[in-house]
Formats: structure tokens, C-alpha cells, sequence
């Protein structure tokens, strides 16, 4: 019995000594989540983050419906501001409420501007929301052969010169890592049990968030092989939210957030 | 926004409230004869072949309010009189149970799949009714046609479309609670368990190519989720495997909301869809009104259904809300005078205002015509 009961022990201590890490230190711990004005919509890729160096603070974009909440947070945590933007359309006949389908910070040379897309075209404002710049009309959606074709792209994101290699999210919960060069497929991974509705990566380091309806926030690691391979490393369950954006904040990965459906937080994760 | 979401939020919508008014008159011990036509009744009208033809047509969802007014005016359609207290909790259950099984349907084809469930129930209630079972077999074929030949792509858009629908809807069902799939704050319990979708495998594995498969990998999958079970059948009949959208009420499993209405944990910000008027959900609902008028003009209310367990309690419910329904009869109004063209309607407009000083007991159906 003693004899048995000393082995036992020196395999969960071996045990701990090689899993400590997996066990114990968690790749990120969850932060004090950042309150929304109005609640996520059901939307893939329902999450923008832009980290503005100029003025030290983090800016986050979530599509409620017809408008998207803006949340500024100072990066020393001293100031929280709110923002939001209505999308109106252009349109004689009002027939229907505009409906954003994304809101995104996106980084062009010379300046970043917040781009909205709706059913009927793309709005292009000044980076925080004040100014429309431009308008670009997807012509008429109740026309009856273009209803329903709208953009169903559900997460797919290219990765920096330094990866050359492609991951999508897909409807069965499948991520496939492709190599950009050859088109070549890496990897098939059994990631999420329901549909994936945000993907995101780190360029510096090679990190992939992935955020589904079943709950889960998964990160992993991309690895330089050709072609492309992937690891699982960190996941966590926000109880009872079909996750609907994901976005680092930082491009070497070390913190990311995550919005849920039909709820007004901002979920924040730093590594630890 | 999926054009081709409405038809299946009302055709659920429709089945749920079934559901409610089957078990409460069964509650209420309304003689078998005067439920099955009331249910009788709202099934042939709901299933209007005109009515539903209109519904298949490609267009937006209807806004709330005028989602709210239809619901109205089909609970109303028969032999039977809801007062506006117990109309609010039977469409607060009605939208609760649907949003459940949209936020559970574990793909967003197996809506299809809830509705087939629904359709199955239904059909089940005007058996032995030749005339309105032709109705409903109709309204399948429309299913199989609209729905058939989808791509993952567009269902995933109508699950979305709904869920934006129901959004900051967070009414607790004393049903759902007991059953543990409701938490306290009105947020539906996500399970990270059980079968995953069709067409999907349990998460875990990671398998490796270069050409052809050189190495897989195996990682913990976060919950304790089993292979998926069969597809379920999307013909006239069969088994639809979920049983989302299958009857959840009996006698003993009463329909309840908890709480007072008003407590609603809502981020009342920006509802703009009310303020936009919506053409065509007004020519549908003068549609549905008409439809509802050629059948039920001379018909007067015999049944009162509570939606609460006491009348004192339905009284109560009622005194709390007036304000609410007074803000939404502003809203939605329709000036009756211009729809001088339209004889049909002019036509059960007169005759309900007959019936009005004739009888106090139609209030309830004369308040919903006003405030269309």
C-alpha cells in the first residue's frame, strides 16, 4: 500500500513538474471587461480595435443594429469616452432600417479611417466617427436579382509578409491554414463546435484568435513551416455568449477582446 | 439582413403561440368544441394562401410593433377575446421560446428544421379539417421551395437576421427557468456539451498536411461534446431529429413569465426601427386584416383567455402596462379614412363600429383596428 501510494506520488509530481505551465500559469488571464452603450448585433466580425499612439489610448468598435458604439480608453486606464455613429443611407424611400453588416478601423498609408458597410453600400468616416469622407453606393438591394447575395464572409483574415500563409474560419467550426504562395493546404483543425464568427492574428508573432457561437475564444499559434503548421494554446469560455468579434490589441498578441451577442461588454484578456 | 427571414419568424411565432393558447384553454377548461375552433380559427387564418404568398415574397422583416399588431390581430381572429395584458405576456412567450431555439439551434439550417417541427404540430391540430389541412400542406411545399436548395451561407444570415430581431429581448420564462436553461438575468444557458452540429466534428484535432496527411495533433476541447447525430429530415414528413420547436407545454408545465414586465434589463438605445414606417408590412397587415374581417366580422368574442393565473393578477398587469400600449398606439396609427379604396376594409371598419355600440365586450379587437 505504501509502496503504491509513493509511486503515486512521484507520478504527480513528474506530472506537475512537466505540466506546470499548462496547468497552472494560463497564456491569459481575463481583465475587467469595458461597458458598451447598446449591445453586440449578431454579426461577423462585430469587433474593431485601434490603439492610437499619438494620444495613448484604445479605441474599440462594436456594431449595434444601425449604430456602432465607440469607446475610447485612455491606455493608462484614466479616461473612458463614448461615441457612436448613425449610419443613415442616402435613399428617397426610407423602406428599410439601415443595417450595418461591419465597422472596421482600417490603416491605409497616409491616415486610418473607420469604415461601416451596410445592404447598400460602404461609408467611409474620419478615424473617429465625426466626419463622413465617403460614400460608395452597392447599387439597389431590393432589385429582385441581387436580394439576398449580400457579403457572407464569415472571418477571413491574410497574415504579413512574414507568415505568407492564409487561415480561414469556417461555418463547421473548421480553421484551414493555407500557404499563400503555393495555395497549399497546412492544416485542417477541429477548433470550435459551432460556427466561427471572428478571426483575428497577431503579425509579429504569429497568433490567431478565434471566437464561435459556442462560447469559446481560442488563440493559437501559426509556426513557419512550409506548409504552414498550427498549435492550440490557450482557450476559455465566456459562459452563456455566442462570441461574435474577436481583435488583439497589440500585433505581437499580448492582449486580446472579444464581444458576445446581444451583450454590452467589451471582454478583455492579457497575457500573462 | 436576409430577405427571406420573415416568413419563418412568423410561421414559429405562429406555432409557439398555438402552443400557449392549446395549453391555456385546456387550463381554463374551455369546452373541447370552442377550443379546437378557436385554434381552428387562427390556424386557417394564419395560413391564409394569399396571406402566405405575400409572406414568401422577398423583403425585409417587419419592425416590432408591426410584427406586434399582426400577432394582435390573428389571436384575435377567432371566437375568443385576450385583454392587453394577458396579449403582451402571450407574445412575450411566444418570442422568448422562439429566440431559445434560434440561440440553441446548433446550425443555422436546423431552423428549417424548428420550422418543420412547428408545421408538424400544427398540422396535427386541424386534423380531420380537410380544407384547412390543405392550407398548412400548402405552406410546407412553400418551405421546401424557398428553403430547399440554400447554401449554408444564406442560412447563416437568416439566423443572424433573427437574432438581431430578438436582440435585448431578455423576458424570463418561469418555464425555462425551472428547466435551467434560462439564467436570472433572462440570458439563455449555452451548453458547451452535447451533440455538435451536423456536418461538424468534435473539436480536438488538428491533422497536419503536406500533400497528403503527415501527422495529427490532438488538444482538449474546452467542453465534453459528443459526434453529431443524424441530419434530420427536411421533407413533408419525417424526423426532424431536434426537438426544438416541439410542443414544451402540457397541462401540468403552465406558460409564465416572471416578474413585472417593465424590469425588462434593456439598454434602451436605439430602437430607430420603430420610427420608420414600413409600407409594405402596412399593406400586408391591412392584407391580414382584411382576411381576418371577411371571416370574423359577425363573430362575437365567447371566450376570455388569461394569460395569468388570476384575473386579479391580469388586472394588475394590466394597470401597469397602459402607458406602454398608449406610446405604441401613437406610433403605429394609420389614418382609416385614407384607405377609402380599399371597400374591403372600409367595409369591417363599419361593421366593427356597429358592433361597438352594440356590445362593450369587443373592446379589446376595436382597440387593435384603431390603432393599426
Amino acid at each position: 500500500m505504501e509502496h503504491l501510494f509513493y509511486l503515486g506520488k512521484v507520478n504527480v509530481l513528474t506530472f506537475l513538474r512537466k505540466n506546470y505551465s499548462k496547468l497552472f500559469i494560463k497564456m491569459y488571464r481575463s481583465e475587467k471587461p469595458i461597458p458598451l452603450k447598446g449591445s453586440a448585433s449578431a454579426l461577423s466580425n462585430n469587433l474593431s480595435v485601434l490603439l492610437t499612439e499619438e494620444k495613448k489610448s484604445l479605441n474599440y468598435a462594436v456594431v449595434h443594429k444601425s449604430v456602432v458604439n465607440i469607446v475610447s480608453a485612455a491606455t493608462d486606464g484614466s479616461t473612458v469616452t463614448n461615441r457612436h455613429v448613425v449610419c443613415k443611407e442616402p435613399t428617397a424611400t426610407q423602406q428599410t432600417t439601415p443595417m450595418i453588416i461591419q465597422a472596421k478601423w482600417v490603416t491605409i498609408p497616409c491616415r486610418t479611417v473607420l469604415v461601416l458597410t451596410s445592404l447598400k453600400g460602404i461609408q467611409v468616416f474620419e478615424s473617429d466617427g465625426t466626419a463622413l469622407i465617403y460614400w460608395h453606393s452597392l447599387g439597389d438591394v431590393h432589385s429582385p436579382d441581387s436580394y439576398d447575395q449580400s457579403n457572407f464572409g464569415r472571418g477571413i483574415t491574410g497574415v504579413g509578409d512574414s507568415f505568407l500563409c492564409v487561415v480561414g474560419g469556417f461555418g463547421n467550426g473548421q480553421l484551414k491554414v493555407y500557404c499563400a504562395k503555393t495555395g497549399k493546404l497546412g492544416a485542417v483543425v477541429n477548433a470550435h463546435a459551432r460556427w466561427i464568427n471572428a478571426l483575428d492574428i497577431a503579425p509579429d508573432t504569429g497568433l490567431v484568435v478565434s471566437v464561435s457561437d459556442d462560447t469559446f475564444v481560442k488563440i493559437w499559434q501559426l509556426k513557419k513551416e512550409s506548409p504552414p503548421e498550427i498549435e492550440h494554446k490557450y482557450q476559455e469560455s465566456v459562459s452563456d455568449l455566442q462570441l461574435v468579434g474577436a481583435q488583439f490589441v497589440h500585433s505581437g498578441g499580448r492582449g486580446f477582446c472579444v464581444t458576445g451577442y446581444d451583450n454590452t461588454s467589451v471582454y478583455f484578456f492579457v497575457q500573462n | 439582413m436576409s430577405f427571406k427571414t420573415l416568413p419563418l419568424l412568423f410561421i414559429n411565432l405562429g406555432g409557439e403561440m398555438v402552443y400557449i393558447l392549446d395549453q391555456r384553454l385546456r387550463a381554463q377548461n374551455i369546452p373541447d368544441e370552442k377550443s379546437k375552433k378557436v385554434l381552428h380559427d387562427i390556424i386557417a387564418t394564419m395560413f391564409h394562401k394569399r396571406f402566405m404568398e405575400e409572406l414568401f415574397k422577398p423583403q425585409p422583416l417587419y419592425s416590432k410593433r408591426a410584427m406586434r399588431t399582426v400577432f394582435d390581430r390573428l389571436a384575435h381572429a377567432s371566437i375568443m377575446k385576450l385583454n392587453a395584458a394577458s396579449m403582451d405576456k402571450l407574445y412575450d412567450l411566444m418570442t422568448m421560446a422562439f429566440k431559445y431555439q434560434v440561440s440553441l439551434s446548433l446550425r443555422p439550417k436546423d431552423i428549417i428544421l424548428i420550422t418543420l417541427n412547428h408545421m408538424d404540430s400544427i398540422k396535427q391540430f386541424v386534423e380531420g379539417v380537410p380544407n384547412i389541412r390543405q392550407q398548412v400542406d400548402y405552406v410546407y411545399r412553400l418551405i421546401i421551395e424557398t428553403y430547399g436548395s440554400m447554401t449554408a451561407g444564406e442560412f447563416h444570415l437568416i439566423r443572424q437576421t433573427l437574432l438581431n430581431f430578438f436582440q435585448d429581448m431578455h423576458i424570463r420564462v418561469s418555464i425555462f427557468l425551472k428547466d435551467k436553461v434560462q439564467n436570472n438575468n433572462g440570458r439563455f444557458v449555452l451548453p458547451t456539451s452535447g451533440p455538435v452540429p451536423w456536418g461538424s466534428e468534435v473539436p480536438g484535432l488538428i491533422r497536419l498536411f503536406d500533400g497528403k496527411e503527415k501527422a495529427r495533433k490532438q488538444f482538449p476541447s474546452g467542453g465534453s461534446y459528443l459526434p453529431c447525430l443524424a441530419e434530420g429530415s427536411f421533407d413533408m414528413k419525417g424526423d426532424r431529429v431536434t426537438k426544438l420547436g416541439t410542443n414544451m407545454y402540457s397541462t401540468s408545465r403552465s406558460v409564465e413569465t416572471v416578474g413585472n414586465r417593465a424590469v425588462k434589463s434593456t439598454p434602451q438605445t436605439s430602437d430607430v426601427e420603430s420610427n420608420v414606417p414600413d409600407p409594405l408590412a402596412k399593406a400586408q397587415l391591412d392584407l391580414l386584416s382584411s382576411l381576418i374581417g371577411s371571416k370574423t366580422t359577425n363573430v362575437k368574442p365567447e371566450i376570455r383567455l388569461n394569460l395569468f393565473k388570476t384575473d386579479e393578477e391580469e388586472e394588475q398587469a394590466a394597470a401597469a402596462i397602459q402607458p406602454v400600449e398608449m406610446a405604441e398606439s401613437k406610433v403605429v396609427k394609420i389614418d382609416a379614412s385614407k384607405k377609402q379604396k380599399n371597400e374591403e376594409l372600409s367595409k369591417i371598419m363599419g361593421e366593427l363600429q356597429v358592433q361597438e355600440s352594440a356590445s362593450h365586450e369587443s373592446d379589446d379587437l376595436l382597440d387593435l383596428m384603431d390603432s393599426a
